[in-house]
């Protein structure tokens, strides 16, 4: 009781300190709700089904590294996941179950496992494994799996086939997340590992942001002498790019390809502009005669956009239609917003503000209600970017002393660093 | 000799007798089952152990003494193992109980005719399926449930075929690994001082003694006081008749303390607002490009004073760039 009260004076402590900043007051202090409807997307311990993962046995000479390699990928990746609780495994039976001629059902339904499901398998070679998923309780094959790559894909493969059954939904673990490091634009898997340099432009490349289906880049580079926007495909060629003078950054990709950006090209504000996908035949959709900047798609139906304007003084969040209809404020919370990133379901915009106390730190606001609540406690926090399947964010953090890329749960829990050799501007897709 | 002929007869005798006692010896059958439960197209481990026994059967099949085997009951089954030396004999059985109720589970196999291949060549994708009614394949869609396809991915791909069935899903994946290609050229570098051919070193050289930084205040973007009067010098300077034709470029510059992304747009300001001054003092705006570099080139840790590098101050100015153009003094 007394750990609640603690809990809830903190909340209406921090959000006394947002409302204070606020310019204009119409939201109310409503975070419990929204911190409600989050736990439902995230599985927390206690509820939501349990699953048993079973260490896979090399079935083959020479794998036993990759075994182990494999075994603890798809741990983390369904820990990560975060939609079902993971039975530890100090609990389980002591035989190895590798094959489902060695699966007894009782052994993993009744106490001390209690599991709902169970996965399990081999590795069978270099580059090969076999992988199965048990529903206990109906005690039925769930899947069968035959999977391909190094132990790190074949762990990914499988544990996005898990999600797939459990939830309906794709899974993240083979996902990737572009970011810039060293001025170039880099690539890793979404678990930081796989890190790989995706621009030699030996200049400044700045803010890339992938496509919804991940197959294009977009980024900022100055190789132009300016700042202007490059659009490469996912072999790294370029497919277009601006030509302006002055000023030209922050693109975000549509869901059919199209662009859009904020620049001076025009020679006098930053203003917005919606481009063809190769970035030619720019169109103005702002005349705030302010910054207009950050602009980034609704990449559920590709007809709004988020961005971030000082007209009222600070920069805060706005929306508006991308053919320049329908334009208005969506947060005004005072202090500094910026880097909206829309939820690839369209539901929530992450964003940083610095209004909260403590810096800037990562927020996340539910676009119909606007709702707020605040995800990050340490360091300095920006540029949030979300997983695919809209339950996870990635941003930048300088917590450790460092600007490095870390990924956390909707909720805000399991914060886990993905970069050690330095990251920012991260951009998460499929 | 005959001491010799003695000892080989006990030992012969003792040798029967040990064989006759253990030919008296009753065989004895253990027989387990891995599972007594099982789904219709399941596995079943059968393992057996049997002593002195001279032939051994499971299910009437003659097999080995100790052994084990990996079955599919086609439904509820009774494994018996008999184990019978003469007339002496000994069995041990188990059930296995299937529910063949449930749908036999479906499978799948995907192949590629190539898994490395250079960037533009292609693969051919085969595959074939049991029991399923939904058959797809990542990055393909869906198809029918056996065929195949030429593909010609971009970059490495995991292809993963996925049959539904009532009795459940099967996966097979494939991947194929796509060669880089060479890294993109090494882009043409933004053009700096010393990168320029000007006409005259010593205009460009004079032009950077002469145009010093202009610095702002925290977050704002106008021309304070202070440096209004050094605007002043420096557009006198430009609009000497010798210094008419330079051009060059303002860059505008900020401290790490807003984010990236709004200090770009705020150096944008900034150098725009240095133009506009001059430009309103004189200077023609054709010979006046600009360019931000938001908080790329900070590198404050506390407010500090304007010109000592390291200070947030001396990170919140517009920088003046020779490009070309001028003549001699």
């Amino acid at each position: 009781m007394r750990k609640v009260l603690i809990v809830v004076s903190v909340i209406s402590m921090v959000w006394w300190g947002a409302c204070r900043e606020k310019s204009s007051a119409q939201q109310q202090p409503q975070q419990d709700d929204l911190r409600k409807q989050i736990g439902t997307i995230i599985v927390t311990p206690g509820a939501g089904p349990s699953l048993a993962v079973a260490d896979f046995q090399p079935r083959a000479s020479g794998v036993d590294a990759a075994t182990t390699t494999f075994n603890e990928v798809l741990w983390n990746d369904l820990k990560f996941a975060g939609v079902a609780n993971l039975v530890g495994k100090s609990l389980y039976p002591k035989t190895k179950l590798a094959d489902p001629a060695s699966l007894k059902y009782d052994e993993w339904l009744n106490d001390p496992v209690k599991s709902d499901y169970v996965a399990f398998g081999s590795v069978t070679g270099a580059n090969s494994a076999q992988g199965y998923l048990y529903d206990v309780k109906t005690q039925s094959q769930l899947l069968t799996a035959s999977l391909a790559g190094n132990a790190r894909e074949m762990a990914h493969q499988f544990a996005d086939q898990i999600v797939k059954l459990l939830t309906g939904q794709d899974g993240i673990a083979q996902s990737k997340i572009a970011y810039i490091a060293n001025r170039e634009v880099f690539m890793m898997d979404y678990d930081g590992f796989g890190a790989r340099q995706f621009t030699r432009d030996g200049s400044i490349a700045l803010f890339p942001s992938l496509s919804v289906d991940g197959k294009r880049l977009a980024y900022v580079s100055y190789r132009s002498g300016f700042p202007n926007v490059v659009i490469r495909g996912e072999d790294g060629l370029i497919i277009g790019s601006t030509q302006f003078k002055g000023t030209t950054t922050s693109p975000s990709v549509a869901p059919d390809g199209r662009i859009v950006f904020s620049s001076s090209k025009d020679g006098g504000s930053m203003e917005l502009f919606v481009a063809n996908e190769d970035g030619s035949g720019a169109r103005r959709i702002t005349r705030s005669r302010s910054v207009s900047i950050s602009p980034r798609w609704n990449p559920k139906t590709g007809l709004e956009i988020a961005f971030v304007s000082d007209r009222g003084g600070s920069p805060q969040i706005y929306i508006i239609g991308a053919d320049g209809t329908n334009e208005r404020p969506l947060l005004s919370m005072g202090g500094q917003m910026d880097s909206p990133a829309w939820s690839p379901d369209g539901r929530f915009i992450a964003f940083t503000w610095n209004g909260g106390g403590g810096g800037f730190h990562i927020y996340l606001a539910d676009v119909a209600s606007g709702q707020v609540l605040r995800l990050t406690r340490e360091g300095r926090n920006e540029n949030p970017t979300w997983s695919p399947d809209s339950r996870h964010i990635a941003f930048q953090s300088n917590r450790t002393g460092r600007w490095e890329i870390w990924a956390m749960h909707i909720d805000g829990s399991e914060p886990r660093q993905l970069t050690r050799t330095g990251g920012r501007s991260p951009s998460w897709s499929k | 000799m005959t001491r010799k002929f003695h000892q080989l007869t006990l030992l012969t005798i003792v040798v029967a007798a040990a064989g006759l006692f253990s030919a008296c010896a009753p065989p004895t059958a253990k027989l387990t089952v891995s599972r007594n439960e099982v789904n219709s197209g399941e596995p079943v481990t059968v393992r057996w152990e049997t002593k002195n026994a001279k032939e051994v059967t499971l299910n009437g099949e003659k097999v080995d003494k100790i052994g084990g085997k990996s079955v599919i009951p086609p439904d509820t089954t009774n494994y018996e193992v008999v184990a019978k030396r003469g007339k002496k004999e000994a069995r041990e059985s188990a059930t296995v109980k299937v529910n063949s109720n449930r749908a036999a589970a479906p499978t799948v196999r995907l192949t590629a005719d190539k898994t490395d291949i250079e960037r533009g060549q292609n693969t051919k994708l085969r595959w074939e399926t049991t029991n399923s009614k939904i058959v797809t394949i990542s990055g393909v869609g869906e198809v029918s449930g056996s065929g195949e396809r030429e593909v010609s991915p971009r970059v490495s791909t995991t292809y993963t075929a996925t049959a539904l069935g009532d009795g459940g899903n099967a996966t097979s994946s494939v991947r194929v690994t796509v060669t880089d290609p060479p890294p993109p050229p090494i882009a043409e570098r933004p053009r700096t001082v010393a990168e320029v051919q000007p006409t005259n070193r010593a205009i460009a050289d004079q032009f950077v003694s002469v145009m010093k930084p202009v610095y702002f205040d925290l977050d704002k973007s106008d021309i304070k006081a202070s440096e209004q009067g050094k605007l002043r010098t420096l557009a006198d300077w430009l609009n000497r008749d010798t210094n008419r034709t330079i051009v060059f470029k303002v860059e505008g510059n900020c401290d790490p303390r807003g984010t990236a992304e709004y200090n770009l747009g705020l150096g944008d300001r900034r150098a725009q607002a240095v133009k506009d001054f001059l430009v309103s003092l004189g200077v023609d705006p054709s010979r006046i490009e600009t360019v931000s570099y938001g908080s790329e080139k900070a590198n404050g840790t506390e407010e500090g004073e304007a010109g000592i590098v390291g200070s947030w101050a001396n990170d919140r100015r517009a920088d003046f760039i020779y490009l070309r153009g001028g003549e001699k003094p």
